[in-house]
C-alpha cells in the first residue's frame, strides 16, 4: 500500500506544520523550507527549541511589497531548515528569549531593514555607523529596487 | 566598589578592533559587554550593487585570514542556484586550499596565543612555520593571502607541480609534529596558563549557538565538513577533533590537532587528485531566479551565505553569516569569574575576527 505524504513526514514535520501559520516543507538541495508569511514566529521557535535545533542566524530581505522577508536559518542535527515568514508592519516578535544567539542576528536586521523585533531586550545599533538611519540597506541595491518586480522566490 | 574598564577598540591585545566594556570587582571580572561594528563596509550591500564575477572578488576580501573559504562558500551558493556541477579536479584543489588556509590561520592564533601568555619563542616558531604555508600558497595561487582561487564552476588554476607542493607540505608537517603539536598540548608554562580557565560549558555554547574549533572544544561534536560534506571532504574521509573542558588549553589543544588533520587532508588530496577540467559551465554563468544557502568550515567554524537571484548578473541578496559572530558574544560567558590578567588570552582563545563578524 502506498504511503500518503502526510505518513511520510517525520515527527519533527508534523509538529512544524502544526505552528499557527505553517506551510508545507520544500526539500530542496540545499536543505528543507518553508514559506509562511503568517507565520507565528514565537511557536515556531518554541518548538525549534524543544527539536534542540541550532540557531544559525536570521536573514532579512528587503521585499517588494515594503515589508521584510525574515528568514531563520536553523540546523536539526545535520539537516538545515529554513522558515521564511514576512513582517507585519515593519514588525516580528523577537526570539530572544527561546534563542539567545538570536540576539545579534535580529539587532543587525533592525540596522539594515529597520525592523522592530518586540520584546527584544536590547535593539540598540550593532553594526550599523551612527551616522546612518535604520534601515539604510533599503533601496540602494536589492529586488525591490529593480523595476519594483519581487526579485526574491515569493513567500508561501 | 565595581569599576569599568575599556578594552579597545584598539588595544595591543587584540588582533583586530572591537570593544571590551569589562566590569570589576577587584581583579575579578564580573560582567563584559561587547560592541562591535568598527570594521563595518556594508560589503553585503556592495555585492548587491555589482555582478557575480565581481561578487567573488569583493567577498574574498570580507576578511584577510579565511579569505579562500568567502569565495568557496559564495561560489558553492551560487552553484546550487545554476545547478552547476564542479568537477572533481576542481573540487580536490578547493580542499587544498581550504585546508592551506586553515593551517595558516590556526598557526597565526598559536602565535598570537603565545605571545599573549608571554611564551616569546613559540610565537617566532609559530609564524616562522606559517611562512612555509604562505609560501606554498604563493606556489598554488601566486598569493599569500587573497588566493583569487574559487570561481563559480570551479578554480581558476590549477596546481601545475603537484610534486613540489607535496614536497613543501611534507615538510610543514615534520615541522609541525616535531615542535609545535607537541609544546602547545606538553608544554608546562602552556598548560598553567591555558588550563581551567575561560571556560565555555557545553550548555553555554549550545545556548550561544557557537561553531568551529570554539565549539568542538566545549564537547559538541560538529563540523560541517563532516555534517554536510563539500568540495571533496567526503572522498577523503575526516577525523573531528573534540574536548570536553570547555577552557582555553582544551580550545588551543583542538586547533593543534586540527593542524594536523589538515596537513593529513592536503596530503591525501595531492596524492590523490584527479584528472580532468578544473571548471564547469560559462565565464559568465547564468544564475537563474532563487535563492539557496551554501555552508563551510571556515578556520574559525561554520560560514554561511545565502544568495537570492532575480535572474540578472547582480544578486539581489547576499546574506554573510561568519564564524566569529557567533562566537565573540560568547566571551561574554568565558570571561566572567576569572582574572582581569587573563583576558587578553581568553578573548584571543575564540580567535575573534572583526572583520568578518562586521563586513
Amino acid at each position: 500500500m502506498t504511503e500518503t505524504p502526510e505518513q511520510r513526514m517525520t515527527d519533527w514535520e508534523k509538529a512544524l506544520a502544526t505552528v499557527p501559520g505553517a506551510t508545507a516543507l520544500e526539500r530542496r538541495m540545499d536543505g528543507a523550507w518553508m514559506g509562511a508569511p503568517a507565520l507565528d514566529v514565537r511557536a515556531m521557535a518554541a518548538l525549534m527549541r524543544r527539536l534542540e535545533a541550532r540557531l544559525a542566524t536570521i536573514t532579512g530581505v528587503a521585499s517588494a511589497s515594503g515589508e521584510t522577508d525574515v528568514i531563520y536559518h536553523f540546523c536539526l542535527g545535520r539537516l538545515p531548515v529554513n522558515v521564511k515568514t514576512r513582517t507585519r508592519t515593519h514588525a516580528l516578535p523577537s526570539i530572544v528569549q527561546v534563542f539567545q544567539a538570536a540576539e545579534w542576528s535580529e539587532r543587525e536586521i533592525h540596522d539594515l531593514y529597520g525592523v522592530e523585533f518586540v520584546d527584544h531586550p536590547n535593539l540598540e545599533r550593532l553594526i550599523r555607523p551612527p551616522a546612518l538611519p535604520p534601515g539604510f540597506f533599503r533601496g540602494r541595491g536589492g529586488g525591490e529596487s529593480r523595476g519594483g518586480e519581487q526579485a526574491t522566490v515569493p513567500l508561501g | 566598589m565595581p569599576y569599568k574598564i575599556p578594552v579597545g577598540p584598539f588595544h595591543p591585545a587584540l588582533e583586530e578592533p572591537y570593544k571590551l566594556s569589562v566590569s570589576c570587582q577587584g581583579e575579578t571580572i564580573q560582567g563584559v559587554t561587547i560592541e562591535v561594528g568598527f570594521s563595518f563596509r556594508a560589503i553585503e550591500l556592495l555585492a548587491q550593487q555589482r555582478n557575480y564575477i565581481q561578487d567573488v572578488t569583493l567577498v574574498e576580501r570580507v576578511c584577510g585570514i579565511c579569505s579562500g573559504v568567502h569565495t568557496l562558500t559564495f561560489c558553492m551558493a551560487a552553484e546550487t542556484l545554476a545547478g552547476l556541477v564542479v568537477p572533481d579536479r576542481a573540487r580536490f584543489i578547493r580542499v587544498i586550499v581550504a585546508e592551506l588556509e586553515r593551517l595558516h590561520s590556526h598557526l597565526l592564533w598559536t602565535g598570537i596565543a603565545a605571545e599573549d601568555i608571554g611564551f616569546q619563542t613559540m610565537f617566532m616558531e609559530s609564524f616562522a612555520l606559517r611562512e612555509q604555508v604562505m609560501d606554498v600558497l604563493e606556489m598554488v595561487s601566486g598569493n599569500r593571502v587573497h588566493y583569487a582561487m574559487n570561481c563559480i564552476g570551479g578554480v581558476l588554476r590549477d596546481i601545475g607541480n603537484v610534486d613540489a607542493v607535496l614536497s613543501a607540505v611534507q615538510e610543514t608537517r615534520r615541522t609541525l609534529e616535531r615542535d609545535l603539536v607537541p609544546v602547545f598540548t606538553k608544554n608546562v608554562t602552556a598548560r598553567a596558563r591555558t588550563a581551567g580557565i575561560g571556560v565555555l560549558t557545553k550548555e553555554r555554547a549550545l545556548a550561544r549557538g557557537v561553531v568551529g574549533p570554539t565549539a568542538r572544544a566545549s564537547g559538541l561534536d560538529m563540523d560541517v565538513r563532516r555534517d554536510l560534506p563539500y568540495a571533496a571532504y567526503e572522498e577523503l574521509g575526516f577525523q573531528i577533533v573534540t574536548a570536553s573542558e570547555g577552557d582555553v588549553r582544551a580550545r588551543l589543544v583542538v586547533r593543534a590537532m586540527e593542524m594536523l588533520e589538515s596537513v593529513r587532508l592536503i596530503e591525501a588530496a595531492l596524492r590523490k587528485l584527479p584528472e580532468g577540467p578544473t571548471r564547469a559551465g560559462a565565464v559568465f554563468p547564468i544564475i537563474p531566479t532563487g535563492e539557496a544557502t551554501a555552508r563551510s568550515e571556515a578556520p574559525r567554524g561554520e560560514l554561511f551565505y545565502y544568495l537570492a537571484s532575480d535572474g540578472s548578473d547582480t544578486p539581489t541578496r547576499v546574506k554573510v553569516r561568519t564564524p566569529s559572530y557567533v562566537n565573540i558574544p560568547a566571551i561574554e560567558d568565558m570571561c566572567v569569574g576569572y582574572h582581569l590578567a587573563d583576558l587578553p588570552l581568553i578573548q584571543a582563545s575564540v580567535d575573534p575576527c572583526c572583520s568578518c563578524t562586521d563586513r
